[in-house]
């Protein structure tokens, strides 16, 4: 009953346009009065789901990537990877992935993607004959690499949301194949398109070129390694990493690409703490959520739904995965992450799935959410840059959603595709 | 007061399913339904699934939960009374704690947590916390000089490892074991079960049996649930939570014995041969600094003077 | 090496615009040019200017917007600091600050429920409004008052229940940082007022039908 009046609520003022952030707080303190709890327990709740020293990773890796967004590292890597693939069939579209796949290593969010690598690229493919629908769909659908490729602050919340037993350094190098996979499809798709609709090749800019805007693009490119290598070496916690980042790219962006300046400085970091307020301010409500989810005995309720239903590991897990890509629709991702861990990963493990294998599955699927509307952040900010309306974008991206999807499909079924990195450099 | 209505308490552990206290508490409730003829049992939320320790501590003071088991260093800033239990090396041995635990002091500790919302039920065993590492040997307290130590986020618990020498690196729980094992920190400390539940024995291969910590956990009621009880409800609460305390107990000695039998088996280093002395004068200073006040001080002296047996 | 560059704050969200037209109703037209807080799917990364051409209180309310932002930037830039002198510490100092994580953890609080303020009045926290956007005129404009509404409402509790909340927890200390544990629940009362004026603010100016 109480299940009910929360996800009642929920659902009448997400459908009236309420912010997903009130919905959740709402509808949590509608189901505290049902339970006649004061509404103490739900702001106590808000308060508890930011105040986790785990979480500071979210705000300083969203501001480290803002830095290198106008800190000039973003810029470069388009450069570099234009002078790598420019010249295959469908060039800037390659580029476009290819510079995704990149920049996802000095930034996860999906948003900061579109936004780096369309706000550059878009307007270049138009200029270069490219229709507009497929410079969107190929900038939206390669911007989740960065939630694959670390740092991924999203996979932070689901380490947090797990609980103890799994790792930020096993999960950060689990999603590295997957997010090279996933990049692989996407140029698939990219390919087949550009050849169905016939557009040009342009020539090999030599292998000079290669050399010498790598060269640029290397201050940036360190940063997932000085990330990755520094807690796989014990130099500094996930957290600790993020901070580094944030002071790193500081370094680059006024020492090295000299792009900074103190007025710049102060405008990023306004520009940083709005988005991180307004995840975390998502995180905190989404845990009051899960707290009266966890009240009302909802985990319990699934696990015995899908139980009743079947028994065959297969079916199983593509359960969990259409009820992810379906959630990931009409919700955001870092509340999402909150909710569905509790329900889902047990229902994973008892079918022998590892955790870390799961996070990155789950991590996927909420990506392809962000890119599905109606609640498609990714999808709405690529619509913007592009100047195209949504409807012209969902006519042709779903060769984009075969490549998401047969990725996930991988990564569901075959283990190795998370695992095999991990256990390598353990 | 009008009797409450037959109702299922709720009640949260940051243990999973399987573990003692929660186990206990599931016993507790099977009890206190055949007391109450039916009218009341408790259902836990085990696992953090309603927060954090110091969350829930907030919760269940609102109301919101009916009870809670929790870690005395997580009562610490709350109830000071509570601060005894944490001082370092206070318990001479687990005979002197239970003594101390189940007699009056115990009592007294417990009811010290009425002003602040809480009612103590009773006090659950949590084992005796040593120290372990990668591979440092800890005999005396020289040889932690300089060693980061991950210690639970609690003052007294920095002041004990920096006044053995050590530099105290309060951690959240979730990343002591990446941490172990990458070298941010050199060792942390806990009791037997906990050493090999949390994995953290294959990083952290040495351990050192300095015994410095015997603090209990607590069992505790919402005062608010609690006042709106009739008094024969009430008793039926501590009744059912006393029996508990043997059940608890029971479970837990086959724990240790268990993860003892693993850990061994896993080819671990345990130090066993280690003079507690200088480790007690090297603590002193948390004394001084925690336990002044005169009702802690009193306290102190009483709990010193309760014989073994 | 030349290369454009992405401009600071994008254009604003004209696929909306175009995919979700706003069909206007008389009273609420002039309101929803400046769009009203859920209309524009957000692109987080982008700021929103403040009123251009407010009254007295409309002046009071954007400063005291600015002053909150100001406050928030200098947060962040004090949470690098701290979270920096923590690695420092441990490793050129040997000594690992006690307080740093705690400390960093309460102002994320902090960040977190003045920013969200902040977020209210900007209209930048992500809302679904691919149904509203089709409902009749008088249901829309009725939908678009009752989010207000409730909203207001909700910061009514964080600062009823948030003054409550850090009154009960008085006489309580952090550990490691040996101040009161209200501390924690400070920004709420204050988080919500913000949240009261904003909601409010958007309602009058609804009301007035005034940009
Ligand atoms: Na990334
Ligand atoms: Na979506």
């Amino acid at each position: 009953m109480t299940l009910t009046v929360l996800l009642v609520t929920f659902a009448v003022l997400l459908l009236i346009g309420m912010p997903i952030s009130f919905c959740l707080a709402l509808s949590s303190l509608a189901a505290i009065f049902f339970l006649d709890l004061s509404p103490l327990v739900v702001l106590q709740r808000i308060f508890a789901g930011v105040n986790v020293f785990a979480l500071i990773a979210i705000p300083f890796f969203i501001y480290s990537g803002e830095i290198m967004l106008h800190g000039g590292a973003s810029e470069r890597m388009v450069r570099f990877a234009r002078a790598l693939v420019g010249h295959w069939r469908g060039g800037l579209g390659q580029v476009n992935v290819l510079t995704s796949l990149l920049f996802g290593g000095i930034s996860g969010s999906a948003i900061a993607g579109v936004s780096a690598v369309g706000g550059v690229l878009i307007p270049k493919m138009k200029e270069q004959g490219y229709d507009a629908d497929y410079a969107v769909n190929v900038t939206v659908s390669a911007s989740t690499l960065g939630l694959m490729i670390p740092p991924s602050h999203n996979m932070i919340i689901y380490a947090i949301a797990a609980g103890g037993g799994v790792s930020v350094g096993t999960l950060f190098l689990g999603g590295i194949l997957p997010g090279f996979v996933t990049a692989a499809l996407l140029m698939v798709a990219a390919y087949a398109v550009a050849r169905k609709r016939g557009y040009a090749t342009t020539a090999f800019e030599g292998w000079a070129m290669i050399g010498d805007s790598l060269l640029a693009a290397t201050p940036g490119l360190l940063m997932i390694l000085i990330i990755v290598g520094g807690i796989r070496l014990g130099i500094f916690t996930p957290t600790e990493a993020s901070a580094i980042a944030v002071v790193y790219g500081l370094a680059i962006g006024f020492w090295v690409y000299r792009e900074l300046g103190i007025k710049s400085f102060w405008k990023i970091t306004s520009n940083a703490t709005r988005t991180v307020a307004s995840v975390l301010f998502l995180i905190a409500a989404a845990s009051a959520f899960g707290w009266v989810l966890a009240v009302s005995d909802a985990p319990a309720a699934v696990a015995e739904f899908m139980s009743s239903v079947t028994d065959n590991k297969i079916v199983a897990l593509l359960m969990i995965n259409a009820a992810l890509l379906i959630l990931g629709a009409v919700m955001d991702m870092a509340p999402l992450i909150i909710i569905a861990t509790p329900i889902f990963l047990p229902i994973a493990q008892h079918f022998g799935m590892d955790p870390h294998q799961f996070g990155v599955m789950l991590i996927m699927n909420l990506g392809v959410g962000l890119i599905t509307p109606p609640v498609g952040t990714a999808l709405f900010v690529g619509c913007a840059v592009g100047e195209t309306k949504m409807e012209a974008i969902m006519r042709t991206i779903w060769p984009f959603y075969l490549a998401h999807l047969g990725a996930i499909l991988l990564v569901t079924f075959v283990p190795g595709f998370t695992l095999w990195i991990p256990e390598m450099l353990s | 007061v009008p009797a409450t209505e037959a109702r299922t308490f709720r009640s949260a552990d940051i243990h999973p399913t399987d573990y003692p206290t929660v186990e206990a508490v599931r016993y507790m409730s099977d009890r206190l339904e055949a007391l109450s003829g039916g009218e009341f049992d408790i259902r836990v939320y085990y696992g953090r699934q309603l927060g954090e320790e110091r969350d829930t501590v907030e919760q269940t003071v609102f109301g919101a939960i009916d009870i809670n088991r929790i870690n005395i260093p997580v009562l610490n800033n709350v109830v000071t009374e509570t601060n005894v239990l944490s001082l370092p090396f206070i318990f001479r041995s687990v005979e002197h704690r239970d003594k101390v635990l189940r007699g009056p002091i115990g009592r007294e500790i417990l009811d010290a947590m009425a002003p602040y919302g809480l009612v103590g039920l009773a006090f659950y065993d949590s084992g005796v916390r040593s120290f372990y590492t990668p591979d440092t040997a800890i005999r005396t307290p020289e040889d932690m000089t300089g060693l980061r130590i991950r210690v639970q986020n609690s003052d007294v618990a920095v002041a004990m490892v920096e006044d053995l020498g050590g530099n105290a690196t309060p951690m959240e729980f979730g990343q002591v074991y990446e941490a172990l094992r990458n070298g941010t920190i050199d060792g942390a400390e806990n009791n037997w079960p906990s050493y090999s539940s949390t994995r953290h024995f294959e990083v952290a291969r040495v351990y050192s049996l300095t015994q410095h910590s015997m603090v209990p956990e607590a069992l505790v009621m919402s005062k608010l649930t609690w006042d709106k009880l009739t008094p024969e409800q009430q008793g039926w609460v501590r009744q059912a939570a006393e029996e508990s305390i043997d059940e608890m107990r029971r479970l837990w000695d086959l724990r240790v014995a268990d993860a003892r039998e693993r850990i061994i088996a896993a080819g671990n280093t345990i130090v066993d041969d280690i003079d507690k002395t200088p480790f007690i004068e090297a603590v002193q200073p948390v004394y001084e600094k925690h336990a002044s006040d005169p009702v802690l001080a009193d306290l102190v002296r009483r709990i010193q003077e309760t014989p073994d047996d | 090496m030349t290369s454009t560059r992405p401009p600071l704050s994008r254009p604003s969200s004209r696929c909306t615009r175009s995919t979700l037209p706003t069909r206007c109703s008389p009273t609420l037209c002039a309101a929803s040019r400046r769009p009203p807080m859920t209309d524009v799917p957000n692109d987080p990364t982008e700021p929103r200017p403040l009123d251009r051409a407010p009254g007295p209180v409309g002046r009071l309310l954007n400063g005291a917007a600015a002053v909150t932002q100001f406050f928030c930037t200098a947060l962040m830039v004090v949470m690098t600091v701290i979270i920096s002198w923590q690695i420092f510490g441990r490793f050129i100092l040997n000594n690992t600050p006690k307080w740093s994580e705690q400390l960093a953890g309460v102002l994320m609080v902090y960040l977190t429920l003045l920013g969200g303020a902040i977020a209210v009045k900007e209209g930048r926290h992500i809302a679904l409004t691919y149904f509203r956007d089709r409902f009749p005129v008088k249901l829309r404009e009725a939908a678009w008052v009752v989010c207000h509404l409730l909203v207001l409402g909700f910061g009514l509790i964080m600062l009823v229940y948030g003054a409550k909340m850090a009154q009960l927890v008085q006489a309580w200390t952090i550990p490691t940082l040996g101040v009161s544990t209200s501390v924690n629940y400070w920004p709420f009362p204050v988080s919500g007022a913000l949240i009261v004026a904003f909601s409010a603010q958007a309602l009058v100016r609804a009301w007035r039908n005034t940009p």
